[in-house]
C-alpha cells in the first residue's frame, strides 16, 4: 500500500523549520515560498500518492478542513508512508488535529501579528476558544489589515495562504508600507484589556447580552461592543473594528430623542413604517413584493433578510427589554434593534460572498444564535446609564444596493428570452436591475 | 527459512537478482580507497576530489556505494549523483534545470535564470539535510565544460556562504586528465578548486583484492531487502547451508578472471568482467546446487561467460 504511494516520488525542497513552526496551512505557504511556487502547487503534489491510501477517495488537499477530517479516519500509520512529503503532510495534519480538534477549529484564518512577521501560522490560532496568541500574548486577528475581509482556512488556486483573497495584500498589510498595528505586545495587551473592560460595560440597544463567547461564523456581539468601546475611548480602531465600521453606525447620544410611545407594539409598528418608507425611497423592491415571496430567480437582499429577522425576533420576543421598559425610549430601542439586524445581515452577505462556501443566512443566524441569551441576567438600570449605545437603522437602505429582482421583471425577462430563444443568463445584470428599478418606480407612482 | 522456501523465493526473484543482472554494488579495494578519501575530505568545509578510470571499471557503482556509505556514516547529510551529459552549447540555465531534473525536483522549474539559481540553491540547501553537508558526485565529469565548472563554482560558493559543507567528487574517464590541463590553461582557479587531486580508480588487480568482494557475496550482502539472505545464501542455498563459501576460493576465481583482462590496461581486470563472470558462475550452478558442491578449477573452467 505505502510502496504504491511512494512511486511518483518527487523531491520537494523544504527545511525542518517549515514544519516545526507552522500549521499545515502555514507549512504549505512556507514551502511554496521556499520553492518559488504557489502553496497550491505544493498541496497538489501529494494528491496522487494520497489516492492509494485507505480510505479511498481523499478530498482535495487544498480543502484543509475536509482533508484533516479525512486524515483522522486514515488507517495507515505515519511511519508506513514512504513518500517523504506525504508522510510529512499526514504527520502534520495529525498533529494539527490533535492540537485543535475539528469541532473547535475555526473555518476562517486567524493569525497572530507577531507570528506573521516571521511568516508563520500556527494551528493553535485556529482554536475557537483562543483570542490571544499563546506564544506572543497578542490578540489574534481575523480580518485583512488592508481591506478588512475574512479569509477561509484553505489553500486557494490564485492566492497565497497568508494573503487576502480580496485585495491580494498580506493579511497584516506589511507589504503595503503599513506596519502591523501592534508594535509592542505588552502595551497593546494593556490597551486591549482596557478596551475589553469598557466593552463589557457597553449596553447596545437590541444587541443580546453575552459574555463574548466566540461565534461559529463571523463576529460575535462582543466584537460590536468592542467597536463601540473603541469609539468611546477614542483609540485607534482594531482591524476588526475597521471592518465593523463599514456595516455598523451608532447614533450620537444627542440625536436620540425621547419620543413618547404608549407601548412596545406601537414602537415596532412605527419603526416598520419608517423602514418601509426608507426602502421605497431607496429603491428596495424587495420590501414591496413581500406578498410574492422569493421567486426562482430572486436574489436575497440583505435589507430584506435583516428586516425579516427583526420582525421574527420582535414577534417571538427574543430581546430582553426589561431594563429599558421603564422610561427608556422604546422607539429608539426598536430602531437600534432593527439597525443591528440590518447591519449584521449586510455584513453576513458581504462576507459570505468572499468566503465562498458559507451561506449568509447561516452566518447571520450564527451571530444571533445565543443559547445564553435568554438565560443571561438582565443588567440593572443603574449599571448601564452612561454606556448605552443606539445603532442606526436608516443608512443601510441607501448603502445596500437591492439585488432583488421582482416577479414582474423576472417574468418580463423570461418572456423576452423566450422570444429570442435564449435563456435568461444574468438576472442580476445591470440591464435587468435597471429595468427592475424603473418598474418599481412605475408601481410606486401608480400607488400614489 | 527452510531450503525449499529459499529455493521458491530464488525462482521468484532470479531475474531481478543484482548478481544475475550484473548490477550488484560490491566493495572492492578501489572503492574502499575512494570511500576513505572522500570521507577524509568531508572534514573540510569545501573540498573536491577527482577520480579517473578505464571504462567499465566500476565508477558508477562506486558512486552508488558512496551514496549509501556517506548517508550511513553521516546521517542527515545529502548526496546527489549528477550524471553529466555532453552539451555542445552549454548554458547556465540548462545546467541548473538539469540539476533540478536529476534530483527529481517536483515543483515547477522557474523560467528565468535568477529563479533557477534560487531554486537550485534552495533545493541543494534542503538536500544537505540536518547535517548541513552535501556530497556532490559527478559521474562522467570529463563532459563538463569550463563554463559549467564556473557555474558550479558559484552554486557551491552560495551554499558555503549558507554554512553548508560541500564535498565534490568527480568520476570520469581518462579524458579527465586532459580536462584538468584545459582548466589549468583557461581558469587556474577552477583547476585548483575541482581537480587539485586527481586519482586513478583501478579495478581488481590480484586475488587479495578479490577476496573482500567474494566475502561480501558470502555474508555482507542482502537480497531481497529485508530478507536476511546473503547473495550466496539465496542463489546456492544448499551449498551455503553445508558451509561452502566463495571467499576461500578467491585464488581460483582470480586465475580465471585474469584471463579476461583487457589489453592495454596492465594487470587490472575490469569490474564488468568480474560481474559477467560471477553472473555466469551462478547461472551455471543454478541446477547443480547441493551440499557436495565444491568450487574447483575444473568447475570454474566450465563457466562460459555470456
Amino acid at each position: 500500500m505505502s510502496s504504491d504511494a511512494s512511486e511518483p516520488v518527487g523531491f520537494v525542497a523544504y527545511l525542518p523549520e517549515h514544519w516545526e513552526n507552522n500549521s499545515l496551512f502555514g507549512a504549505y505557504a512556507a514551502i511554496g515560498r521556499f520553492n518559488l511556487c504557489r502553496a497550491y502547487d505544493i498541496a497538489k503534489l501529494v494528491e496522487r500518492p494520497l489516492r492509494t491510501l485507505q480510505p479511498r477517495r481523499p478530498p482535495s488537499t487544498t480543502h484543509l478542513l475536509e482533508f484533516m477530517s479525512w486524515v483522522r479516519r486514515l488507517e495507515v500509520a505515519t511511519d508506513e508512508i514512504e513518500h517523504p512529503l506525504l508522510r510529512r503532510v499526514v504527520s502534520k495534519a495529525r498533529q494539527d488535529e490533535e492540537e485543535v480538534p475539528s469541532e473547535w477549529r475555526r473555518p476562517q484564518v486567524f493569525w497572530c501579528p507577531e507570528c506573521m512577521k516571521l511568516d508563520q501560522h500556527k494551528a493553535i490560532h485556529q482554536h475557537r476558544a483562543l483570542w490571544f496568541c499563546p506564544e506572543h500574548q497578542v490578540r489574534l486577528e481575523q480580518f485583512c489589515g488592508y481591506c478588512g475581509q475574512h479569509n477561509g482556512y484553505r489553500i486557494f488556486f490564485d492566492r497565497e495562504p497568508l494573503r487576502c483573497h480580496g485585495c491580494g495584500c498580506r493579511l497584516d498589510g506589511v507589504d503595503d508600507g503599513t506596519c502591523s498595528r501592534i508594535a509592542v505586545p505588552g502595551v497593546v495587551r494593556y490597551e486591549d484589556e482596557l478596551t475589553c473592560r469598557v466593552a463589557e460595560r457597553v449596553w447596545i440597544a437590541g444587541l443580546p447580552w453575552s459574555s463574548g463567547l466566540p461565534r461559529p461564523l463571523g463576529i460575535s456581539p462582543h466584537d460590536v461592543r468592542i467597536y463601540v468601546a473603541e469609539r468611546m475611548r477614542k483609540v485607534d480602531p482594531s482591524p476588526q473594528s475597521r471592518v465593523l465600521s463599514q456595516y455598523f453606525r451608532f447614533r450620537p447620544q444627542q440625536q436620540v430623542t425621547n419620543f413618547p410611545v404608549r407601548s412596545r407594539n406601537e414602537a415596532i409598528s412605527r419603526i416598520a413604517a419608517q423602514a418601509h418608507s426608507l426602502a421605497r425611497r431607496s429603491g428596495h423592491a424587495c420590501m414591496q413584493d413581500t406578498h410574492e415571496g422569493l421567486g426562482e430567480h430572486s436574489l436575497p437582499c440583505p435589507c430584506r433578510m435583516g428586516f425579516s429577522l427583526w420582525v421574527s425576533r420582535t414577534r417571538t420576543r427574543q430581546v430582553e427589554t426589561a431594563p429599558w421598559s421603564d422610561d427608556v425610549n422604546l422607539l429608539a430601542y426598536e430602531g437600534s434593534h432593527l439597525g443591528l439586524c440590518l447591519s449584521v445581515s449586510w455584513m453576513a452577505h458581504a462576507q459570505a460572498q468572499l468566503m465562498g462556501k458559507t451561506s449568509a443566512n447561516g452566518m447571520m443566524l450564527a451571530f444571533w444564535n445565543l443559547p445564553a441569551e435568554v438565560r443571561s441576567p438582565s443588567l440593572r438600570k443603574e449599571e448601564i446609564p452612561d454606556t448605552c449605545a443606539f445603532a442606526s437603522h436608516t443608512f443601510q437602505w441607501s448603502a445596500v444596493r437591492c439585488s432583488y429582482v421582482g416577479g414582474q421583471v423576472t417574468r418580463l425577462g423570461e418572456a423576452l428570452s423566450a422570444l429570442e430563444d435564449r435563456t435568461l443568463r444574468h438576472v442580476e445584470g445591470d440591464a435587468i436591475a435597471d429595468a427592475s428599478w424603473i418598474m418599481n418606480q412605475i408601481t410606486a407612482a401608480d400607488r400614489r | 527459512m527452510t531450503i525449499e522456501e529459499i529455493l521458491r523465493l530464488r525462482d521468484q526473484v532470479w531475474d531481478e537478482h543484482p548478481l544475475i543482472i550484473e548490477r550488484a554494488v560490491l566493495p572492492t579495494l578501489a572503492a574502499k580507497d575512494a570511500l576513505g578519501r572522500v570521507w577524509a575530505l568531508g572534514r573540510k568545509g569545501r573540498g573536491s576530489i577527482a577520480f579517473f578510470a578505464q571504462p567499465l571499471s566500476g565508477k558508477s557503482s562506486c558512486a552508488e556505494l558512496l551514496l549509501v556509505e556517506m548517508k550511513r556514516k553521516k546521517p542527515g547529510c545529502g548526496v546527489l549523483i549528477f550524471e553529466v551529459v555532453e552539451d555542445t552549447n552549454p548554458a547556465e540555465g540548462r545546467l541548473l534545470s538539469e540539476i533540478l531534473n536529476q534530483i527529481d525536483y517536483a515543483p515547477k522549474i522557474a523560467r528565468d535564470l535568477a529563479g533557477k539559481r534560487t531554486q537550485v540553491h534552495r533545493a541543494l540547501l534542503a538536500l544537505s539535510g540536518e547535517a548541513r553537508h552535501l556530497f556532490l558526485i559527478f559521474d562522467e565529469a570529463q563532459e563538463l565544460s569550463c563554463d559549467e565548472f564556473a557555474w558550479l563554482k558559484s552554486v557551491i560558493n552560495r551554499l558555503v556562504r549558507d554554512r553548508v559543507k560541500v564535498t565534490v567528487v568527480l568520476f570520469g574517464q581518462v579524458e579527465l586528465k586532459e580536462k584538468r590541463q584545459q582548466l589549468k590553461a583557461a581558469r587556474s582557479d577552477l583547476e585548483k578548486r575541482f581537480m587539485s587531486t586527481l586519482n586513478e580508480f583501478k579495478g581488481i588487480q590480484n586475488a587479495a583484492e578479490l577476496e573482500p568482494l567474494l566475502a561480501a557475496i558470502d555474508a555482507g550482502s542482502e537480497f531481497p531487502a529485508g530478507s536476511g539472505l546473503s547473495y550466496l545464501q539465496l542463489l546456492l542455498p544448499r551449498f551455503y547451508e553445508s558451509g561452502g563459501r566463495l571467499a576461500g576460493s578467491s585464488a581460483l576465481f582470480w586465475r580465471e578472471l585474469k584471463q579476461q583482462r583487457l589489453p592495454g590496461v596492465g594487470t587490472v581486470v575490469a569490474m564488468s568482467s568480474v560481474a559477467g563472470f560471477l553472473a555466469s558462475f551462478f547461472i551455471h550452478l543454478r541446477g547443480e546446487d547441493g551440499p557436495d558442491l565444491k568450487v574447483t578449477p575444473e568447475l570454474l573452467q566450465k563457466v562460459h561467460v555470456i
